[in-house]
């Protein structure tokens, strides 16, 4: 090493270090502000996870008192017309393909309510992910 | 905050001081800070032109560390861990000031013109101004090549600068610095 380079890696070695009280406190003040930076974030993560939560529970609850009756029959009929199918043949099935019917026309009938529930989880989705942000 | 009935912060080791403010101990992380201060502000004042600048970045820095520290596996590697924030802090800030290569040529001496053995004191005292005459990419680089005593691979590995631009800086930083620190024979 020549000796500027070992000149120069004493006079790093030398150089002042400074300390001083004022500058603590302010990193104290700045970990302060991001803890409280964080709380917040906290806070608004689970109040969009409730919301979101909230609003998925509704629409299934909506799609449920809508078409949970119609589905459950259309899938006991289902279940039926398996079984007949099995053991005595065609009969069955007429009935199977009304209650099809049945279930298309209550889509129909509950579109609105259809658009709502969606909304609502498309609306929770949107509210947990900017929670997440 | 549990660990803070069982920690006598003064007389705590660096490690169980680290230990305390991954579990968010503050005042743990606030005692850190008042032993690592000197050096952590002494490292950005050599990149810095400026000591406001550089104490600046050394509270972002800090702020950062407490951030991440849960990223940090060992209290043992806590200086190498907190020089690469530090630098990484720096290199953002130059990148927004759009600074960071921007070439300084003057190299014209500015140490006191006498040729005797004093003048060697002499250097140690313009070492601060001659590194301000360098460019930021040079005063990083020999900074942490002469200042931290890291090889030109750990410089890279902090960095991200290619290894031929960091030899070229360290080389021309350090050439630079001998123009302006030795009187002219």
């Amino acid at each position: 090493m020549s000796d500027f380079n070992a000149l120069l890696k004493s006079s790093f070695a030398e150089m002042e270090e400074p300390a001083d009280a004022g500058f603590s406190v302010n990193v104290g003040h700045g970990v302060a502000r991001v803890e409280r930076a964080a709380k917040v974030r906290a806070l608004t993560q689970t109040v969009g996870m409730m919301a979101g939560a909230a609003a998925t529970a509704w629409g299934l609850y909506s799609v449920a008192g809508v078409f949970g009756q119609d589905m459950l029959v259309a899938a006991g009929l289902e279940v039926s017309r398996w079984q007949a199918a099995l053991s005595s043949g065609p009969q069955m099935s007429v009935a199977a393909e009304t209650a099809g019917q049945g279930l298309l026309q209550s889509l129909g009938l509950g579109m609105t309510q259809i658009l709502l529930a969606t909304g609502a989880l498309v609306g929770g989705a949107v509210a947990y992910r900017a929670a997440q942000d | 905050m549990a660990s803070r009935g069982l920690l006598n912060l003064a007389q705590a080791t660096e490690a169980a001081l680290i230990i305390a403010a991954q579990a968010k101990d503050q005042a743990a992380f606030g005692e850190l800070v008042k032993r690592r201060q000197g050096w952590a502000r002494s490292l950005l004042r050599r990149m810095c032109q400026s000591h406001a600048e550089a104490d600046d970045l050394a509270q972002d820095a800090f702020v950062k560390a407490w951030e991440r520290l849960r990223d940090l596996e060992t209290p043992a590697a806590f200086p190498g861990w907190f020089r690469r924030i530090a630098v990484t802090t720096f290199l953002m800030a130059k990148r927004r000031q759009k600074a960071v290569f921007e070439e300084i040529d003057d190299a014209s001496p500015i140490a006191s013109e006498d040729s005797t053995p004093e003048a060697a004191a002499g250097a140690k005292i313009d070492l601060e101004k001659a590194l301000a005459r360098l460019s930021d990419a040079e005063r990083l680089c020999v900074t942490l090549n002469h200042g931290e005593g890291l090889s030109h691979a750990e410089i890279v590995e902090i960095t991200g600068l290619p290894l031929g631009t960091v030899k070229s800086h360290v080389l021309r930083g350090t050439d630079k610095l001998r123009r302006l620190l030795e009187p002219a024979t």
